[in-house]
C-alpha cells in the first residue's frame, strides 16, 4: 500500500484497521477542504443559503473527529502499536484536531455569510485580495491532502514553506484594509476576519504537514525554523527511498 | 470544539466507512455456545472457583485473564472435563454445551472431548509423522480410507496456516518442526476432528514474537468456524485476539465484557488495577 509498509503486519486485521482509520482521515480532510472552499464562496457571493448548509455540515466534521478518536483509542488499547505504527497513531490524533479546527474557521466564514445577509450587507466589497488569499490557501490544503495520501515529506515541506507566504499575504491584506476601517468599518472588519480565518486554515495545514514529517522521519519539527524542517523532510524522504 | 449547529444537518458527503480497531460487540446479542451456571470447583477442601456464571458466545474468541492461581486454567479445563482426571476435584453447578449439561452422568466424555478440543502451552505433537499427527483423531474413529485422510490432513493443515511450510515433508517427524510450527500442527490435529469449541491454554507463551503473531492470526481466522476460549497471562495478547474478556481473581469472576470495554473502560477497579499493572 505504501512506503511505511502499513499493510505488512502478520495480523491482516491490524492492516485493515490502520487502512480504515487512514481512509477516514482522508475523508475528513476532503470534507474540511469542501467546507473551506464552500464557505469562502458563500461569503464572497453573499449567499446565506450556502452559508447555512456549510454551517450545519461542520457537525459532520465533528462526528468524524470523534469516530477517529474512538478508533485510535481502540487500536492503541488492543494493538499496542510500536515505532511507525505508534507515530501513525500520534500523528493521526493530532491531524484530526487541526482538521476539525480548519472546519471551525470555515464555519466562521459560513456564519458571516448568513449574518451579512440578515444585516442586508450581502457580498463582501473590495474582495479581490480575499479571493486571491482563499485560492492560495485552497491550493495549500490540496497539497497538504496530496502529501498525506502519498506520504510525501518533500511536498509536506513545500506546504510549510507556503505558509510563510500566506502569512505575508494576510498581513498585506490587513494593511491594505486599514484605510477603509474608518470609512466603512463593517465591511473592512469582516474582510479582515475572513482573511484571518483563511490564514488560520493555512496554519492548520502547515501543522498537519509537520505531523506528516514526524510520521515519516520520526523528527518533531514543530516550532522549528524552516531550514530545519527542510532538512528533516529531506532525511525523511531518504529514509523511505529504496 | 465548535458549537453545535441548531439547523438541520445537510451532509455534504455522508462518510460511511467501516469502524477500525475492532467492532464493539454486545455480549447480550451473542448466540451462546457454553453456559457456565453457578460453577464452583473444589480441590479437596479448597475452593478454586467460586460460583462462576458466564456465557461464552459461539464463533467468538473469549479470553480469560488474571494472575497466577486465579482459576483461569481450572475454569478452561472444566469445559472438556479435564479436571475429572484429578481425584480430589469436585464441582457444583452446571456447564451447558449447546444446552446440555456436560457433567450429566449420561454424557460420553470421549465424545465431549471430540467436540471440545484443547491445545496446551507446550506443543505436544505425538512422536509420529506430521501426517499421522493430523490423521490421528480420524484413525481412532476408524477412518481408513486414504483419500478421506489425505483430504482432511490437507484441509486441517491449511486451516492451521501450516500447509505451505510442510506440504513437501508430510512424512517427516513432527519433532523436526519449530516450536511455533509444532503448535500450529497441534491446532491442525485439534481441528481435524471438527470440534465445536477449541480451548487454548497459554498457546503462545513458549513461542517467539513472530510465531506468537502467527498463532494469533490463526486464532482470528479460526473463529469463523469455531468457538475459541483462550487462557493467557499475557493480557496484551488477550487485547489483540479476543472479542470478550473475563478477568478472574482468587477463583472469582470479577468482570466479563467485550474486550474493547475491558481494555478502555473497565467497570471494576480491580480489573483496571490488573490491566494497568497496578495489581499486587
Amino acid at each position: 500500500m505504501d512506503k511505511l509498509h502499513l499493510d505488512q503486519h502478520i495480523s491482516r486485521q491490524y492492516n485493515e484497521e490502520l487502512e480504515q482509520v487512514r481512509n477516514r482521515v482522508f475523508a475528513m480532510g476532503e470534507l474540511a477542504r469542501e467546507q473551506l472552499l464552500g464557505s469562502l464562496a458563500a461569503v464572497l457571493a453573499g449567499d446565506p443559503d450556502r452559508g447555512r448548509k456549510l454551517d450545519a455540515a461542520d457537525d459532520e466534521l465533528d462526528d468524524l473527529e470523534r469516530a477517529i478518536d474512538d478508533e485510535c483509542q481502540r487500536i492503541l488499547a488492543r494493538r499496542q502499536p510500536a515505532a511507525v505504527d505508534l507515530r501513525l497513531m500520534i500523528s493521526i490524533l493530532k491531524t484530526i484536531t487541526d482538521l476539525e479546527r480548519m472546519g471551525d474557521e470555515a464555519q466562521k466564514m459560513a456564519r458571516m455569510a448568513i449574518r451579512r445577509a440578515e444585516e442586508g450587507t450581502g457580498s463582501l466589497p473590495e474582495s479581490d485580495g480575499l479571493r486571491a488569499l482563499g485560492a492560495h490557501v485552497g491550493r495549500m490544503v490540496d497539497d497538504m491532502l496530496t502529501a498525506l495520501a502519498a506520504l510525501d515529506a518533500q511536498k509536506a515541506f513545500a506546504v510549510c514553506r507556503e505558509d510563510a507566504e500566506i502569512d505575508a499575504e494576510y498581513k498585506a491584506l490587513v494593511k491594505a484594509s486599514l484605510p477603509s476601517l474608518a470609512a466603512d468599518p463593517a465591511n473592512a472588519l469582516d474582510l479582515v476576519w475572513a482573511a484571518r480565518a483563511l490564514e488560520r486554515i493555512g496554519d492548520h495545514a502547515c501543522n498537519i504537514c509537520e505531523y506528516l514529517i514526524y510520521l515519516l522521519g520520526g523528527e518533531d519539527v514543530r516550532h522549528a525554523p524552516l531550514d530545519e524542517v527542510a532538512e528533516a523532510a529531506r532525511k525523511a524522504k531518504e529514509r523511505h527511498e529504496d | 470544539m465548535s458549537e453545535r449547529s441548531d439547523s438541520t444537518t445537510q451532509n455534504l458527503s455522508k462518510v460511511s466507512l467501516p469502524q477500525a480497531g475492532g467492532e464493539r460487540l454486545k455480549l447480550s446479542r451473542q448466540t451462546p455456545s457454553i453456559e457456565v451456571d453457578r460453577l464452583s470447583l473444589y480441590y479437596g477442601d479448597s475452593l478454586a472457583l467460586k460460583s462462576i456464571s458466564l456465557v461464552i458466545p459461539e464463533k467468538r474468541v473469549t479470553a480469560f485473564i488474571g494472575p497466577s492461581g486465579c482459576g483461569k486454567s481450572t475454569l478452561l479445563r472444566c469445559f472438556n472435563r479435564m479436571n475429572d482426571l484429578i481425584d480430589t476435584c469436585r464441582i457444583e453447578g452446571e456447564i451447558r454445551l449447546d444446552g446440555q449439561n456436560i457433567y450429566d452422568p449420561t454424557v460420553d466424555v470421549a465424545e465431549l472431548r471430540r467436540k471440545v478440543g484443547m491445545v496446551f502451552q507446550k506443543p505436544n505433537p505425538f512422536p509420529k509423522s506430521i501426517y499421522e499427527n493430523v490423521a490421528y483423531g480420524l484413525r481412532i474413529q476408524g477412518v481408513k480410507d486414504r483419500r478421506v485422510l489425505d483430504e482432511v490432513v490437507e484441509k486441517s493443515l491449511r486451516r492451521a496456516a501450516l500447509w505451505d511450510e510442510v506440504k513437501d515433508r508430510l512424512d517427516a517427524n513432527a519433532f523436526s518442526l519449530s516450536g511455533g510450527q509444532q503448535q500450529r500442527l497441534v491446532i491442525a490435529r485439534a481441528i481435524a476432528i471438527e470440534p465445536e469449541v477449541i480451548l487454548l491454554d497459554e498457546p503462545a507463551s513458549a513461542l517467539d514474537p513472530i510465531s506468537t503473531a502467527k498463532i494469533e492470526e490463526l486464532i482470528f481466522e479460526l473463529k469463523e468456524e469455531y468457538t475459541i476460549c483462550i487462557v493467557t497471562h499475557n493480557m496484551q495478547q488477550a487485547a489483540r485476539v479476543s472479542d470478550f474478556t473475563a478477568y478472574l481473581y482468587l477463583g472469582e469472576l470479577i468482570e466479563y465484557d467485550d474486550t474493547v470495554t475491558i481494555f478502555t473502560n473497565p467497570k471494576q477497579q480491580a480489573t483496571e488495577d490488573y490491566i494497568t499493572g497496578r495489581y499486587g
